[in-house]
């Protein structure tokens, strides 16, 4: 295993609902989806459930799933897979002792912290947070963070990935996918890195987002979409969004319903389509703002669902990406990074093993490289609370503390030589006294992130794409 | 007062139509508009005394954060209840309503949800609404405020990717040359002032209650 994937090895999951309540919740979930049903847009995906034995009501697009085939479907997903990065140092095993952040993805804006204000994301955005994640250490998997307005709109969700794969040698998750051939597309892209299509079917070098449409809605495009997905044995982040209150019902339990019927439901057009195809039990669920209806990702209900969805991924043991980080806040800063960090910790005692999303504010609508920092900063901080605690002759280090006695210290012990490495040193900040931060011209947190950021980008050099895929992923974007 | 009505009876049958909508009542709403006009309460005396001063009263409780978006959609829904019983009943050129908003999501988006909230907010608050549905195309959009003579549309997305399309229903009204006959309002979760500053809209709505607002000043600026 990769050295890369060992930095985010972490300890056992703990559990928070007990099985028995899994399964009210499972159960309640079928019920739905047997009683009520999932309108299903997708002409293809409604083909291939019909063919498996689902109750395809042609007229309304609604499919009713019996509870037998929806279990003998949900057995065909693999329980563990590798999201492969262009080279396998970044390989991320999914085996539920490992645990990954990934960048945000998708925003419209970008924050420009000296002017305080936001102006348009363009794909020179893509290219900088490309080399800052390919850079920073604690970020497993890239998703291009932003729109490139400056794009056709018809290619730049290509171009984006392009510049992507140029830019990092990191996973890279894809979101924004809307058509089957856009999808295809980037099947393309990411066959022509590893080497072939056969090839991408087991080196997952790239995972696509599914986003459901709450309530019991699989959109017509992206489920189109991750019907291409399944063909090619892309892992697919089953997103289901359903937010407290407004698309889900008002109660944890209610809404983890709701999510779990919608993961279901795409999860069984997948295998049913593609047996055996990757998944990953996705969500970003919230509760809504109860003044506007708003998404609030920073609320402590995000928190609590988030839990649940990991939990319900659990009881269908299947990899997950339940939740993540990504405030609320109009703008990044204090309160984006107090969101943050309460946001992290519970979900990566939990057990979710890819978390969503470092550096967006606003609803994941506003990058800021501040905040790409100080995310950062806060996963490194939650994962290094999370790490295993060894306990074997050598942490023991009863010779060490025979040898050091009574009254002394351990200072110039070889045993704290060796294992001080391993203590945690945060990137953004240090223990220097107060003159010293007078005399460094009094800056704020974000000053500091902001500069971190531009020295990264422009210093940092990530390994080179091969020049003829370079060119083989120029001629599927310009084919387009 | 009503002819034939008698005062107490008219204050009764007000009472019991503000009071539907303040208990956030559809079902006692209808069945008020019904007494309202079975005793041959003026319709439009009903909606200016009974309903609205009630609608207002909630919409300040939710300003002063006492309630919040589901007793707000509740009283529209009620609100609706009787409107669309005694609307009917107003002859035309007395009719109070503000103006008439062509909503719907653009091309290519399905969600709904928020689209919806509007649409029931600005019934409640006097527009006439003529509400388009799910992917809309462009076309469709300029079309029906022809037809209905709108003074406002309003566009709603709720991904990046379709954002575009508000920005398509404002060059096509220009290349129709029918710019300034309708205003256009845009909103949405991507969505932003800047955005619709950008696109030439006349306006974006953060939320329904600041959308009801922002229909409020387009229709007075006509």
């Amino acid at each position: 295993m990769s050295s890369f994937a060992e930095r985010f090895r972490v300890m056992e999951p703990k559990d928070f609902i007990k099985d028995s309540d899994r399964k009210k919740i499972h159960s309640a979930a079928l019920d739905v989806m047997e009683t009520t049903g999932v309108k299903v847009l997708s002409a293809v995906a409604r083909e291939s459930l019909k063919r498996a034995g689902a109750v395809v009501d042609e007229k309304t697009n609604i499919v009713s799933f019996p509870t037998d085939l929806v279990e003998s479907l949900l057995k065909k997903i693999p329980s563990k897979i590798v999201l492969a990065g262009r080279t396998e140092e970044y390989d991320l095993p999914l085996d539920r002792r490992h645990q990954y952040h990934t960048t945000d993805g998708c925003g419209i804006s970008v924050w420009d912290n000296k002017a305080q204000t936001r102006r348009e994301s363009t794909l020179e955005d893509i290219r900088k947070t490309a080399v800052l994640s390919d850079w920073l250490p604690y970020l497993s998997i890239y998703e291009p963070m932003v729109v490139a307005h400056d794009m056709p709109s018809k290619s730049h969700v290509l171009m984006g990935l392009k510049t992507a794969m140029e830019n990092t040698s990191k996973h890279i998750e894809t979101e924004s996918t809307t058509t089957a051939d856009e999808a295809r597309a980037q099947v393309e892209m990411a066959a022509a890195v590893v080497g072939s299509k056969d090839e991408l079917k087991e080196r997952h070098y790239l995972s696509a987002m599914v986003c459901t449409v709450s309530p019991l809605i699989l959109d017509g495009g992206a489920t189109d979409a991750a019907m291409v997905w399944a063909e090619n044995h892309v892992p697919v982040h089953i997103t289901g969004m359903a937010s407290m209150g407004l698309t889900g019902p008002a109660t944890v339990a209610g809404s983890l319903v709701v999510n779990h019927a919608e993961t279901m439901a795409l999860a069984c057009a997948m295998q049913a389509h593609e047996p055996c195809s990757p998944i990953l039990y996705g969500s970003v669920q919230s509760s809504m703002d109860p003044r506007t209806g708003a998404y609030n990702s920073g609320a402590p209900e995000t928190i609590l669902i988030s839990i649940g969805d990991v939990e319900m991924a659990k009881y269908l043991g299947l990899p997950c990406s339940a939740g993540g980080i990504g405030g609320s806040a109009r703008i990044p800063g204090l309160r984006v990074s107090i969101e943050n960090s309460i946001l992290t910790s519970p979900l990566v005692t939990a057990g979710s093993e890819v978390m969503n999303g470092i550096g967006l504010a606003d609803g994941s609508t506003l990058l800021s490289y501040e905040q790409m920092m100080l995310d950062h900063e806060i996963v490194a901080l939650a994962l290094n609370s999370q790490r295993d605690i060894e306990i074997n002759d050598e942490t023991l280090a009863l010779d060490v503390i025979k040898k050091v006695g009574i009254g002394k210290n351990y200072l110039s012990e070889m045993h704290t030589v060796k294992r001080v490495r391993d203590f945690y040193l945060p990137m953004l900040w240090d223990m220097s006294p107060f003159e010293a931060w007078v005399e460094g011209g009094k800056k704020d947190l974000m000053e500091v992130a902001g500069e971190k950021a531009s020295k990264v980008i422009s210093e940092h050099k990530p390994e080179k794409l091969d020049a003829e895929v370079s060119r083989t992923l120029t001629k599927v974007v310009d084919d387009f | 007062m009503s002819k034939g009505v008698k005062m107490a009876d008219e204050k009764k049958l007000m009472k019991a139509l503000a009071d539907a909508i303040l208990s956030y009542d559809s079902a006692a709403a209808e069945a008020a508009a019904k007494e309202a006009i079975k005793r041959g309460l003026d319709p439009l005396e009903a909606i200016e005394k009974g309903l609205s001063p009630a609608i207002e009263e909630v919409g300040k409780k939710f300003e002063k954060m006492e309630i919040y978006l589901p007793e707000l959609m509740l009283a529209a829904d009620a609100m609706r209840s009787s409107m669309s019983l005694l609307l009917p009943l107003i002859p035309k050129g007395k009719a109070l309503s503000k103006g008439t908003v062509v909503i719907g999501t653009v091309q290519g988006d399905i969600h709904e949800i928020g689209k919806n909230i509007v649409s029931n907010m600005l019934m409640a608050n006097g527009f006439e609404v003529v509400d388009l549905g799910v992917d809309v195309k462009t076309s469709a959009f300029v079309d029906e405020a022809r037809k209905s003579n709108a003074k406002i549309i309003g566009a709603s997305a709720l991904m990046s990717s379709t954002i575009g399309s508000q920005k398509d229903i404002v060059d096509y009204l220009t290349s129709m040359k029918v710019r300034k006959k309708h205003a256009v309002m845009v909103g949405g979760g991507p969505t932003t002032g800047e955005w619709s500053k950008e696109i030439g809209a006349d306006g974006w709505g953060e939320d329904a209650a600041t959308t009801v607002k922002l229909a409020n000043r387009l229709v007075k600026r006509k």
